[in-house]
């Protein structure tokens, strides 16, 4: 195929009509799910959205009141603590988080004998249902002498600590919580994108003399270097919105210390049946959000890119 | 079909279900009334289920009403989601706490009218009708009302010898006195003296008996405005006297996040002697019991301690409201359930039955049949002939129930304004002085007093 026969083919329209007959077929098996997709994604964005600019009277619209939502949640003395609390999880879940499922994934690579049950070992804690995951670490955190975690310092000669209790340490301990639950989905991805290296490049360069660090630093870093940037945009937007974990292990205490963005929406919706300051908040996430997610678009489409090359 | 066609009718959905969950539904009428009725109990209760279906025939025999059952027990994780989509019970239960947030938010029905036409509202405890009442309508029906009271575990009290010739637990009077009890028990005991619960809006829910027992005064109205007024000198002595529990006398528990069941948790596994409690009749220490296995006969409950300006203790309790959507014959209909379940201020025939069963429940499954739940209704005939049945079937030593039942508390109810955003910022506050032996009682509830009244009560 020639430069100049490239240069004039055109992409297909979708919504021609002769496409559109050639395929109704297609479409139809696609409604359900596309009806699925408006109702359960599109429908509460966008009612969240509108709620957001209303006075609300349980889910009831009673009046257009602008940015007074959105006043009355930025207002509020718990919010400044809840937006730094929400960027303070992302934090340390890139600190603690981050590397774990990369290097798990490594690992579990290299690993020839017995790899299945590794696999199966490590991808175990994302099988527990997240509410059980968290209220057994709170069990675990008790900061009572005959705590779990209490009792395991004992025998190491340590004295008891408050753990979850210690509003410095609340968030961060969260955080080895969530990274415990979730870092075995997360390693799955990447051994999916690890077997996909061709193996000629390590046959090489065992051949050339290189050893496990720079077969990790030259080749499997590299080749998937995509990939660990996309998890990370990711993992900033789904830590960012963090809920369950301070919901069932703290309800955001001790004095706010673990008050995220997504609890604080929860508590206006749930526990104070407002609705309209709820949706503020949520809507505030989603702007900030907007800007890695961005990135996000622009990386998963360069990464499906390269994987069609 | 054209690409413009489609992208039309798309819209078109996303328009209409946003905007559909504002239409009212329309209820239809007919002769036979139907009445869905929440909390209905589950199959490990077989005989209540066997009253209830029998009821169930009742209804539809005597009433021409058919009573359907729905498991849903009120929650306040799970409230708005099935309000705003109303399938809510006909008839659901909910707790006093939270009369208002539901009245304000247009999920229960105005029963006023049926309420004076079946006479109920004559007969209602003049403590109670301001609790389930707004602007003057009605819209509860009183389950059972309590009195937070100071549950003791006995067997802490016996090993650190605080127990008298009969073995009742010498409960503190005064606060002063708790803390010093609370002392000897986790010097004698390793166990915490107190248990004050500090987390999801209880620590705030229970520091109200303290304050007000130190005279601290919560919200006042000033020129038609609700003032926030508890960082008063009262306000104060009451935060320090917790702060003093949890560094001077070293008595509560190492967590400073416990809430409802945890805080009973801490009791009724003999880590904790004391904790603010109630007990009512068929239901007020069932969770500890079913759930942490504390024998009925190791509970004893006091009258909450006197502070330096009083003595107050809490009222609370659940209640039955109905679903916004009701129609008067459904409330109509409703009543004449309660009725049937004994909620009614007659006890007639059929309620005294349905008492027997539930009695007999109780007795089944070792739960306490002793402490007093506060009355109801105010008709002096029905209120003997329910203690007359009720002794029947006392299961525990009285004495370790006396001083509550004989109740030497000044009742209060909660505070007219915001209650729960209230107890959260209170919460807020209790944490900060249980997690750091330098927190400043006075600087912060200056802060939470302002935060309170720029948050909420400037809004109201």
């Amino acid at each position: 195929m020639s430069l100049a026969q490239i240069s004039v083919r055109k992409k297909p329209n979708l919504f021609d009509g002769n496409h559109f007959r050639k395929d109704l077929v297609a479409w139809f098996l696609m409604l359900p799910s596309l009806l699925m997709f408006l109702f359960f994604t599109w429908q509460p964005l966008i009612s969240g959205i509108f709620l957001s600019f209303f006075k609300t009277r349980g889910y009831s619209v009673v009046e257009f009141i602008g940015l007074g939502n959105y006043q009355e949640v930025i207002t509020n003395s718990s919010f400044n603590a809840a937006l730094m609390n929400s960027a303070t999880y992302t934090l340390w879940s890139l600190v603690i988080g981050f590397a774990v499922p990369i290097i798990v994934a490594i690992l579990l690579n290299e690993i020839v004998h017995i790899n299945g049950f590794f696999k199966f070992s490590f991808y175990f804690p994302s099988m527990i249902p997240g509410i059980a995951t968290y209220l057994m670490w709170a069990f675990m955190y008790n900061p009572a002498k005959w705590g779990v975690l209490n009792t395991i310092i004992s025998h190491l000669g340590l004295q008891p600590f408050g753990w979850l209790n210690m509003p410095h340490y609340t968030i961060m301990l969260i955080v080895v919580t969530m990274t415990w639950a979730g870092f075995g989905g997360t390693a799955l991805i990447y051994m999916a994108s690890l077997q996909g290296i061709n193996q000629e490049l390590y046959e090489a360069s065992s051949l050339d003399g290189a050893g496990f660090v720079q077969r990790i630093r030259y080749i499997t870093l590299p080749n998937i270097s995509g990939i660990i940037l996309l998890m990370l945009i990711m993992q900033i937007i789904t830590v960012f919105q963090v809920m369950i974990q301070p919901l069932s292990m703290t309800g955001g205490g001790p004095n706010d210390a673990s008050l995220s963005l997504m609890l604080q929406s929860y508590l206006y919706a749930f526990n104070y049946v407002k609705a309209g300051p709820s949706m503020a908040v949520g809507v505030i996430t989603f702007l900030i959000l907007l800007i890695p997610t961005s990135f996000y678009f622009v990386l998963s489409k360069k990464n499906q890119g390269s994987e069609g090359q | 079909m054209s690409k413009k066609l489609i992208i039309l009718l798309l819209c078109l959905v996303v328009i209409i279900s946003t905007f559909s969950f504002n239409f009212a539904t329309a209820t239809a009428a007919g002769k036979k009334v139907t009445l869905v009725v929440g909390d209905w109990p589950r199959e490990n209760e077989p005989a209540r289920v066997a009253t209830f279906k029998k009821y169930q025939k009742i209804m539809l025999d005597k009433y021409n009403v058919e009573v359907i059952p729905d498991y849903y027990q009120y929650a306040v994780s799970s409230f708005l989601p099935k309000a705003a989509a109303g399938t809510l019970p006909t008839l659901y239960n909910s707790w006093f706490t939270e009369v208002r947030k539901i009245v304000e938010n247009g999920y229960a029905a105005d029963i006023t009218g049926p309420m004076k036409k079946a006479g109920w509202h004559k007969s209602l405890n003049p403590q109670i009708l301001p609790l389930i009442s707004d602007q003057g309508k009605i819209y509860a029906v009183p389950k059972y009302a309590y009195v937070q009271g100071l549950e003791c575990n006995i067997q802490l009290f016996k090993t650190a010898g605080l127990v008298d010739a009969g073995g009742v637990p010498k409960a503190p009077k005064t606060y002063e006195e708790l803390a010093e009890t609370a002392k000897i028990i986790k010097d004698k005991t390793g166990a915490a003296g107190f248990i004050l619960e500090t987390n999801n809006n209880c620590g705030g829910w229970h520091f109200m008996n303290i304050a007000w027992s130190f005279g601290t005064v919560f919200e006042k109205k000033e020129g038609g405005k609700w003032i926030a007024a508890f960082n008063s000198p009262e306000g104060v002595a009451a935060l320090q006297y917790v702060r003093d529990l949890k560094w001077k006398y070293k008595v509560l528990p190492d967590s400073t996040l416990l809430d409802w069941a945890s805080g009973q948790q801490v009791l009724a596994t003999n880590q904790g002697a004391m904790l603010f409690f109630n007990a009512t009749d068929h239901d007020g220490f069932n969770f500890q019991i079913d759930n942490y296995k504390i024998s009925k006969d190791n509970i004893s409950i006091f009258s909450l301690p006197a502070g330096p300006k009083g003595r107050y203790a809490q009222i609370g309790g659940d209640i039955w409201m109905f679903a916004p959507n009701a129609t008067k014959a459904q409330i109509e209909a409703g009543l004449k359930w309660l009725e049937l379940l004994g909620k009614a201020p007659q006890f007639t025939d059929e309620i005294k039955e349905n008492e027997i069963t539930n009695y007999k429940t109780d007795v089944a499954g070792k739960h306490v049949v002793g402490g007093k739940e506060l009355q109801i209704w105010t008709d002096k005939a029905a209120i003997k002939a329910r203690d007359e049945l009720r002794s029947k079937y006392i299961n525990v030593n009285l004495g370790m129930f006396k001083d509550y039942n004989e109740n030497k508390a000044t009742l209060k109810s909660e505070e007219p304004v915001a209650c729960q955003e209230l107890y959260k910022e209170l919460d807020k506050v209790i944490q900060a002085v249980l997690t750091d032996a330098n927190a400043d009682p006075k600087a912060l509830l200056d802060k939470a007093a302002a935060n309170f009244q720029k948050d909420v009560l400037d809004k109201q």
